[in-house]
């Protein structure tokens, strides 16, 4: 199959996908009873503002007929519209998508860091006490959650140190400098929780390869260990990118609890706002959005590997 | 082989393509030397303090927007835009005279069609004013303003109420709007203007140069206001936790909605805590139907529960909480503490005589609370513990908050149910004691008791009204208060001047000399 064969094939997958995804989102929002009009004119406003709220928003019209216009926008790309901030969802979703990205793209860059020489040197000393303490290290810090990888490091380095802020963001291009040290905790938060998947992937991937007899033969042939197991690295990464794709994935679901902590204007602050006061739209474009990140990540990573290894393409 | 050597740089091109996507968009801004970084735990819905009746809301916009009177820290009465008033004797009509010398934050004078204006802006939006005021005219003369309704009300009071209150305006941002239509435009009198909104992440008001000060002495919401820092700045940051270490770190200079448990630490560390009048908890009972319809069971959960544990559950230090069961806050003529003999009674012997003689037949009495504020879940185990050492069976449901207000507009889904409400400065304003509020209270008692408080005009009627209203309250069990709590804000040691009504009050804060 060629790559254009791959991606409309991918892109039609992800049609009925997005759909029960959105539809699900959009019911079980609505079969819960929750009111975006309190949210936004409070718990004592009188009965006429109330109504006219849901009256201007289509809130009093039946939940079928709400879900098909919602549909019906849904299929015209249109995302509608957020009931309590009066705002498109597309346009929330834009201008909150960036610190979303880019706190998994370092977190992620952290984690490859150091995730990828870890698994690597615990692969090539399999078996030793290194390798055991690596193993044994990596499975615990995956058991960590985020949130509290966060607290700790708030503790230590905002409360304590006073070196970093303990939340907050910046836009980069203002002042790059700043920038990053708003994104230096989040971003380990995320990272580091990740590094023990990565390690072990990493490791057991490399171990797979190391013990095919191509490794033996070019050791034979006379090329150094290093050599030799950076190759079979490289033979390793097609289905390691999977794996980096997935975490990348994770890391934006991820944001969700890290931009709380840290209160970062990202998707995950969209996210929780839309629940707590009950606004249905924008946690349906919202999760619809992600829905769509995600697929788009998988599918990158599809066509990179089966540009690195034509197999993937056809399918064997 | 030459496919898997881009294996590497691809995976790189991915990372950084990503990054710099991430660089693309917008976000907040640093803070400057001069600007007060607040941590805000609520993100208001509007900053327009009559448009709606939150909290965050009024302590936001009050910077901008003033009335034509203010809160005092003792609760009384003062001048603000008005200088002075004069109400009639029969109650039903009252002359403001306005200040000479207020400016807009646009450059235009103040003048008494603006008031006209601002006043049927927030009447039309306010519960208390819709109910109370319905019939009132409001007539501009020169540099006065008259308000005349056709029944005798407490217009002073409802102009001047701190839920929701009346935020003057100039008279041409409003005429233009259609019937339910909201300002866009943020142009108030007040001592700081807006400068910037970015929703649900900052609020950034600026000094206003011309601010026309009364010279009177600060107090509460009246007297003189001064902008000493250049920007005020509300981050909203809703977890607790980040607003905490943001205050520890330096990130922040004041935070709200401190945890009670994190007082004594953050003192300790130097910082300045703030407890004041925090909103008093409160039992919603449904007086419609299943077993709270019954007044005898209603006095018997009333007489057992014991307020005292209630707060306990919530704060450690009993200096957080004040057992006073009043519906309106000392030093108000509304102030009085008749007509409470019968509660925090704390007296289950009687609270079984009660049932005993009540129609209890073993239902099962739900209880509907929340965990998004922990002192209503708080009150909420306390209540059915009461209930269980009563013999009378019970449910909780947990719900978030703004599903558990939709579920409680439906009296076939619960028995019992929690909220709080700040120190009312007229009683009569209390939401819950409105027949067509949730819980659905029908009680002539309680009823002519309102009617007395709107009608009062001298002080000592105002406080036998009260009276009258705490006594039948009781009797009927038309809610159950709880203890007033402290609400805690904190400051930095390089911060003077914040002060608290209702709310965090940061107008006079300058750093520390």
């Amino acid at each position: 199959m060629s790559i254009i064969g791959l991606i409309a094939r991918r892109i039609l997958q992800a049609i009925p996908t997005l759909l029960i995804v959105g539809t699900i989102v959009f019911l079980t929002m609505r079969v819960i009873p929750g009111d975006p009009a309190i949210a936004v004119l409070g718990e004592h406003a009188s009965e006429e503002q109330l109504d006219a709220f849901r009256t201007a928003n289509g809130l009093n019209e039946p939940v079928i007929a709400q879900y098909f216009t919602w549909l019906a926008g849904l299929i015209r790309g249109d995302l509608g519209v957020s009931y309590v901030r009066g705002e498109a969802v597309s346009t929330l979703v834009a201008s909150q998508l960036s610190p979303t990205l880019l706190n998994a793209s370092l977190a992620l860059t952290i984690t490859l860091v150091i995730g990828i020489p870890v698994g690597i040197y615990s692969a090539t000393r399999a078996g030793s006490v290194v390798d055991k303490v690596t193993v044994g290290a990596a499975a615990v810090i995956g058991t960590i959650p985020s949130f509290l990888v966060a607290l700790i490091l708030v503790a230590v380095f905002a409360v304590t140190l006073r070196v970093l802020p303990s939340g907050g963001y910046a836009q980069p291009g203002s002042d790059s400098a700043t920038a990053f040290t708003f994104m230096i905790l989040p971003a380990l938060a995320l990272g580091i929780t990740q590094v023990g998947y990565i390690v072990r992937m990493v490791r057991s991937s490399v171990l797979d390869e190391v013990t095919l007899s191509y490794v033996d033969a070019q050791r034979a042939r006379g090329y150094r260990s290093g050599r030799a197991v950076g190759r079979a690295f490289r033979n390793a990464l097609v289905p390691l990118l999977t794996v980096f794709g997935q975490t990348f994935g994770l890391m934006i679901v991820g944001s969700v609890i890290i931009e709380t902590v840290f209160t970062i204007p990202g998707l995950g602050q969209l996210v929780i706002n839309a629940v707590s006061r009950a606004d249905f739209s924008l946690l349906a474009g919202v999760v619809i959005f992600m829905a769509v990140l995600v697929i788009t990540i998988n599918l990158i990573v599809d066509v990179v590997s089966s540009l690195l290894d034509p197999r993937v393409r056809s399918g064997q | 082989m030459g496919q898997r050597n881009k294996a590497v740089p691809l995976t790189a091109a991915v990372v950084l393509a990503l990054t710099l996507a991430g660089c693309a968009g917008g976000g907040a801004t640093t803070t400057a030397d001069e600007t007060l970084d607040i941590a805000w735990a609520t993100s208001p819905a509007s900053i327009v303090p009559s448009e709606n009746t939150n909290a965050a809301t009024r302590d936001i916009g009050i910077n901008i927007w003033e009335g034509l009177v203010s809160y005092d820290a003792d609760f009384i009465i003062q001048p603000m835009l008005a200088e002075s008033w004069e109400a009639a004797d029969d109650g039903r009509s009252i002359t403001f005279v306005l200040r000479e010398g207020v400016t807009f934050h646009d450059g235009t004078d103040m003048t008494a069609e603006d008031i006209v204006a601002s006043i049927d802006y927030w009447r039309a939006r306010n519960n208390s004013a819709i109910r109370f005021l319905s019939t009132m005219t409001v007539a501009a003369d020169g540099n006065t303003v008259t308000l005349t309704t056709e029944e005798a009300a407490p217009i002073l009071e409802l102009v001047a109420l701190p839920i929701q209150p009346l935020a003057v305006m100039p008279a041409s941002l409003i005429e233009p709007l259609a019937e339910n239509e909201n300002v866009t435009d943020y142009i108030g009198t007040g001592p700081y203007q807006f400068d910037e909104w970015k929703k649900d992440q900052f609020v950034t008001l600026t000094r206003f140069d011309d601010y026309a000060s009364l010279d009177a002495e600060a107090s509460g919401y009246a007297g003189a206001k001064a902008a000493d820092y250049d920007e005020l700045k509300y981050w909203i940051v809703p977890d607790v936790s980040a607003r905490t270490s943001g205050l520890q770190s330096g990130t922040y200079d004041a935070i709200d909605q401190v945890q009670p448990d994190d007082i004594e630490r953050l003192e300790g560390s130097g910082f300045t805590v703030t407890s004041a009048n925090g909103p008093w908890p409160v039992v919603f009972l449904n007086h419609s139907q299943g077993p709270m319809a019954d007044e005898k069971i209603r006095q018997a959960l009333a007489r057992s529960i014991d307020l005292q544990a209630v707060s306990e559950a919530t704060f450690s230090n009993p200096d957080l909480f004040d057992l006073n069961g009043a519906l309106a806050p000392e030093g108000s003529a509304y102030y009085t503490e008749d007509g409470l003999e019968d509660w925090n009674a704390n007296d289950p012997e009687e609270g079984a005589e009660l049932l005993a003689e009540s129609s209890y037949a073993g239902e099962t009495v739900k209880i509907l609370t929340t965990k998004d504020y922990p002192q209503f879940y708080n009150f909420a185990i306390v209540v059915q513990q009461t209930l269980e050492d009563l013999g009378v069976a019970s449910d909780i449901t947990v719900q978030p908050w703004t599903t558990l207000i939709e579920t409680r507009s439906d009296p076939a889904n619960w028995d019992l149910a929690f909220s709080n409400y700040p120190l009312s400065t007229l009683p009569s304003t209390i939401p819950f004691l409105a027949p067509t509020y949730a819980g659905w209270p029908d009680s002539p008692e309680i009823a002519d008791a309102l009617v007395q408080i709107n009608e009062a005009t001298t002080d000592e009627d105002k406080a036998a009204a009260t009276a009258a209203l705490q006594q039948a309250n009781s009797d009927y069990v038309g809610f159950i208060k709880g203890a007033n709590e402290a609400a805690v804000i904190a400051d930095a040691a390089d911060v003077d001047g914040i002060s608290f009504v209702l709310g965090p009050i940061y107008w006079n804060a300058q750093p520390t000399q």
